[in-house]
């Protein structure tokens, strides 16, 4: 029977055989009260989908543990070095989906040395074994190497998903594996990965005879693919409804696609420009009635190297887009005004500051149903001109009054403006200024920006995420420590004065997971003051700061179930010296496969 | 088969910068640190040092306003600040591109203008791309002074208010932002433009100067005959005292 090939064999299951052949047979047994009450269980828990509710139902008695256990399809873990494969597999043992996270997020700025590790291999080896009814796999900053994937495309018959976010290891052959041995794949989303060049055509991989590929995303690849492969490809997938393009294929190429795929709801447009060579007299195509061919279109992005004259061509889409990424489009204010005005449901809008507060201006006066703002710098140096400023934050917090979360660079802030916007948005969840400046004050008073701060996480009671920037003492601590009882994750840089600041936010936020801090005054003391708290966080990460071999040994001490790690420079001669403390709780024991520089205490 | 977190940019080589003045520090200021010492990786903001530096050298007249006497010390580059992933820093290197139309060939060209640092190399890249017509390299003509040849090709710009300039006359980086297609004109249609308009001016003024010689000539010949049948010799003499001011 393929029922057998689903199921592992199981005690329980077993038992459950044993009752059903009972009652065929006529030799029924009545089962104990606990099995019924379990067996009830298990099928109400396979309505639960949160697992922070799983987490706590786990929690009742160990009948409950065994029942949600079994009934777990997805398996969600933080930190892949928080547990081991083996103890994950012989817990949840029907596993349909995996979302695995690896390295912590200020490696994304070369603050980690590579080789670190979050390897993905020890993973899919034991899965592929114990899991072979998977069918999705979503991985984060971790190390996926060609021969992963390739193992991962055979040992998966139901495979459909692959969402690799901010991933490294892999290169085009790996991808060409998946998409020829995955034959139900549905959704190939790689997104902000490093993906090497292995010179391999992976498109034309894909199965000839029709995909069901529902999305499509390599906008992060930085090499060219075989445009006539991709475009059989789109006409042989019907059920293609999201599809972003990297920056080798021109608007041209885009134009043959959207023809082919007027389905669309998601289009990543690819470079947006046309290639270099152009024959004089030559009509270019009716983008515009290309893009108004979509219908269904919600989310656009790309325009990595965007000629603006070609803008006008998406104005038919914009009155239904809810989702706008120009954040590699080098436009200004006057180009970004011709599209926003028309873009009344928009709720995500990433954005380069080449657009300057003007822009913001009018995103605020047309954007009401603004949820996520991203404003990204064009020139990401500390002292550079700086286009946007809190002038235009204001005008956001003003005219765009449901805003959930933001992120924003800028060189100059005030008090005021950060202020203004915790009275105005009360609905923020994620609270990101990057003021680019180091140690830069509030540029009208000439003041700290402890206010601003204390401002947001007072006012905006549903504040999670918090990152902070420019001048701050240990009042600005004080202040998240006080109201910040929701904060989850804190993003603190060049900010403090004395260990107090560290303190006053490891005795104040109870719900604190995440804590990232680099080149901040804070010591060993502060560390210690944390101690009744780490089992609780993911991770604690402080890079730069005043640390001491001697205080992360006490933590390594006083806490056996976490592991602390010490990352020093590769060039360092000092063994003793260290750069960066890394620690997290684990059930397992410290790791072996840590590269030279990283010693775990 | 480790990854690459950075790639090393083409910039930074090409502009042979030496890093060993801007000494990257990890530990707060006033840490003492033995040597030089990079972050984990290298060049991705080392890079961004490039174009300060080439501004600072650019502008003298700005820093002599400022008081300064020499540029100010470029910041000392931190590793990961500001937090922006390197996928998103490339966007910082704005690419210029502009069409290349040349008179009389079938199909335009491309070129990226930020990919050259002065005129000189954007003109020899042109005379690469088309390398079948030859281009008056105008910056160089200040010596010669040869008449137009009718293959010669004029390098011209249309700019941000639609006017037809000859390239050449602004600096470099003014005519990168204002350039929105350059024209490879044909000397003979591009007169009025620069040079172009001295020379015909000087041929104007030897026309004048021929003509004034051919009406004396006129005149000596018709009123000398006058002159010697003795007739109106005050013709005759205000003929010599005009012709003896006609002296050029």
């Amino acid at each position: 029977m393929s029922e057998d090939r689903n199921e592992m064999p199981e005690p329980e299951v077993d038992t459950r055989r044993r009752e059903i052949a009972g009652v065929l047979t006529g030799e029924f047994q009545s089962p104990s009260p606990d099995q019924v009450l379990e067996n009830v269980l298990e099928n109400v828990l396979l309505f639960l989908t949160s697992r922070r509710d799983r987490n706590a139902v786990s929690l009742v008695c160990k009948s409950w543990y065994r029942a949600e256990a079994l009934t777990r399809s997805d398996l969600f873990i933080g930190n892949c070095y928080a547990v081991s494969p083996r103890r994950a597999i012989e817990r949840f043992r029907r596993v349909r989906s995996v979302v695995l996270k690896g390295k912590p997020r200020f490696a994304d700025f070369n603050l980690m040395p590579p080789n670190w590790g979050a390897y993905f291999t020890p993973w899919v080896t034991a899965m592929a074994t114990s899991y072979p009814w998977l069918e999705k796999v979503y991985l984060k900053r971790m190390f996926v190497t060609d021969r992963d994937l390739e193992l991962l495309a055979q040992s998966f018959p139901a495979f459909k998903e692959l969402v690799l976010v901010c991933c490294d290891g892999f290169g085009t052959s790996g991808l060409a594996g998946i998409a020829s041995k995955c034959r139900q794949l549905r959704v190939l989303d790689l997104i902000e990965d490093e993906v090497a060049d292995d010179e391999v055509d992976w498109i034309s991989c894909f199965p000839e005879s029709g995909t069901c590929l529902e999305s499509l995303i390599f906008d992060c690849i930085e090499c060219p693919i075989n445009f006539e492969a991709l475009e059989r490809l789109v006409a042989r997938s019907p059920s293609l409804r999201k599809l972003r393009l990297n920056r080798y294929v021109s608007i041209g190429q885009l134009y043959r696609l959207m023809i082919r795929a007027p389905q669309l709801t998601h289009l990543g447009s690819g470079s947006f420009s046309s290639s270099d060579i152009v024959a004089q007299g030559d009509q270019e195509p009716d983008y515009i009635s290309a893009f108004a061919a979509c219908r269904s279109l919600v989310c656009l992005s790309g325009f990595r190297e965007i000629i603006p004259d070609y803008l006008p061509a998406i104005y038919p889409v914009c009155a239904n887009l809810t989702s706008l990424n120009f954040s590699y489009a080098n436009i200004n204010t006057e180009q970004l005004k011709s599209v926003i005005c028309h873009c009344h449901k928009l709720q995500i809008f990433w954005v380069l500051d080449s657009v300057c507060d003007e822009g913001l201006q009018a995103v605020a006066a047309t954007c009401k149903e603004l949820r996520e703002l991203r404003v990204f710098p064009i020139d990401a140096r500390e002292d550079s001109e700086g286009p946007v400023s809190e002038v235009g934050l204001q005008a956001i917090s003003e005219g765009c009054r449901k805003l959930q979360s933001i992120l924003y660079f800028c060189q100059r802030m005030t008090n005021a403006a950060v202020i203004a916007m915790s009275k105005n948005c009360s609905d923020l969840v994620v609270f990101r200024l990057c003021i680019m400046g180091r140690h830069r004050p509030d540029h009208i008073t000439g003041e700290p920006m402890d206010e601003g701060f204390g401002a947001i996480v007072m006012n905006c009671k549903k504040l999670t995420r918090l990152a902070i920037s420019g001048l701050l003492t240990d009042k600005a601590f004080s202040y998240i420590g006080k109201y910040g009882k929701l904060v989850r994750t804190l993003s603190v840089a060049f900010a403090g004065d004395s260990d107090m600041g560290l303190k006053y936010v490891l005795e104040g936020c109870p719900k604190l997971q995440k804590l990232e801090i680099r080149d901040s005054p804070f010591g060993d003391a502060a560390l210690r003051s944390g101690l009744h708290h780490y089992y609780n966080m993911r991770f604690l990460w402080m890079s730069s700061c005043r640390l001491s071999r001697q205080g992360c040994e006490e933590i390594a001490r006083a806490m056996p179930g976490l592991v602390v790690e010490v990352i020093r420079n590769e060039n360092e001669e000092d063994k003793d010296g260290f750069e960066i403390l890394y620690m997290y709780r684990s059930l397992e024991r410290p790791r072996i496969d840590a590269p030279e520089f990283v010693t775990i205490l | 088969m480790s990854p690459q977190l950075a790639k090393p940019s083409p910039e930074s080589s090409s502009a042979g910068l030496h890093f060993n003045d801007t000494e990257l520090t990890l530990g707060l200021p006033g840490a003492t640190k033995s040597g030089t010492k990079r972050g984990f990786s290298d060049t991705v903001d080392l890079n961004l040092r490039g174009p300060c530096n080439t501004d600072h050298a650019s502008n003298p007249s700005e820093n002599d306003v400022s008081g300064d006497s020499k540029p100010p010390p470029a910041k000392t580059q931190i590793v990961g600040w500001p937090p922006v992933k390197a996928s998103r820093k490339n966007v910082a290197k704005i690419s210029k591109y502009v069409k290349v139309a040349v008179d009389g060939a079938p199909y335009l060209r491309k070129v990226d203008l930020e990919m050259y640092g002065s005129y000189q190399q954007l003109l020899g890249s042109l005379e690469d791309m088309f390398s079948c017509f030859p281009i008056r390299n105008y910056l160089n003509e200040r010596k010669l002074m040869d008449p137009v040849k009718g293959s010669d090709y004029m390098p011209t710009y249309e700019d941000r208010d639609g006017d037809w300039m000859l390239v050449g006359d602004v600096p470099w980086k003014m005519f990168v932002e204002s350039c929105k297609r350059l024209r490879l004109m044909k000397s003979t249609e591009a007169i009025g433009l620069g040079k172009e308009f001295f020379f015909s001016s000087f041929f104007f003024k030897f026309f004048c100067e021929l003509l004034n010689y051919i009406l004396l000539i006129f005149f000596f010949f018709f009123l000398f005959p006058f002159e010697i049948c003795g007739a109106a010799p005050r013709a005759s003499q205000k003929c010599t005292s005009t012709s003896g001011s006609k002296s050029l």
